[in-house]
């Protein structure tokens, strides 16, 4: 029994693990789309301030915290180019609500029409 | 006269009926123990299984969209109550995602794992004729105006596709439900749209 809960507990880490990374996925690609079609400032600093994303409904939701650094590398090109990282952290219920993260860094260009 | 071999007392002793009984309720406490254990193990084992096929089913779909939404010049949905319509135009030839209680996701009206060369099934029922799960919403939005966002034309242009997976057990109750959500930026469609 104790080996079928652990499993059990195992498999739902990862069910939320591949959701985590299916929601920083699509966070980096709205960052992307957006820097494409219409730029950004920079940031100086990690903003956490972007809403939280669920990863899991039902009786006990799980949550997760989304956060992004944009660098403007160079603007004086035709297409100033950027880079963009990501990043998602979670609380894992099958490890004692242990913090897990997990980072993208991506480049993308500003397509100016 | 014969002497008879007298029977001590001592060897006379064997299994009383109380002892038969106890023994008897144990093993019967035992067996229903195990039966089950047996039987949450094997009723969670499927719970896996099922949710792994439908982890395959959802994500192997959502691929699908996705690259006919990104490759798409134009992408346009309709909404119902529980359910969206995606309409996705490449070269002039349109393609329609919609869905079927008893199919699931349908392309063109097909299921999708009734389409030719389709390595997915969707075997939402049992030989027993029980419901196993089933997709209860299907939506595509327009991510639209946010705080993270005021380009209406860019808003307008990556979809928020959501599926919403309730699996049932043996006793047709709820145990769990599989969430997907994948955030599609229709390129094609940005580029295409006015300015």
């Amino acid at each position: 029994m104790t080996g079928v809960s652990s499993t059990r507990s195992t498999l739902k880490s990862l069910y939320i693990h591949e959701r985590a990374y299916e929601e920083l996925t699509n966070y980096t690609n709205f960052w992307k789309g957006k820097i494409g079609a219409s730029g950004w400032n920079g940031d100086a600093s990690w903003i956490t301030s972007d809403p939280s994303v669920t990863l899991i409904y039902g009786e006990k939701p799980i949550t997760a915290k989304v956060l992004r650094k944009i660098q403007k590398m160079s603007g004086d090109h035709p297409f100033p180019h950027y880079t963009i990282k990501t990043q998602i952290v979670w609380n894992d219920i099958s490890t004692g609500n242990t913090e897990k993260s997990m980072e993208y860094e991506v480049h993308q260009i500003e397509y100016v029409e | 006269m014969l002497n008879r071999p007298k029977i001590s007392k001592q060897s006379q002793r064997g299994f009383t009926g109380i002892d038969v009984l106890l023994s008897l309720v144990l093993s019967s406490f035992i067996f229903l123990g195990m039966s089950y254990v047996f039987v949450d193990i094997t009723e969670k084992l499927r719970v896996e299984e099922l949710r792994s096929d439908v982890l395959k089913y959802g994500n192997t779909i959502l691929n699908t969209i996705e690259r006919d939404m990104v490759q798409a010049t134009k992408v346009d949905y309709e909404e119902f109550q529980s359910y969206s319509k995606i309409k996705c135009t490449k070269d002039d030839v349109l393609t329609i995602y919609s869905i079927d209680p008893a199919n699931g996701i349908l392309k063109d009206g097909v299921p999708f794992s009734a389409s030719i060369g389709s390595a997915i099934r969707f075997d939402n029922v049992n030989s027993a004729d029980q419901l196993l799960y089933e997709i209860f919403r299907f939506e595509c939005d327009p991510v639209g105006i946010t705080s993270n966002n005021t380009n209406e034309r860019y808003g307008s242009s990556i979809f928020d596709v959501k599926m919403f997976v309730d699996v049932y057990n043996t006793r047709n109750e709820l145990i769990d439900e599989v969430f997907f959500n994948r955030r599609i930026y229709a390129v094609n469609n940005y580029l295409n749209s006015e300015i």
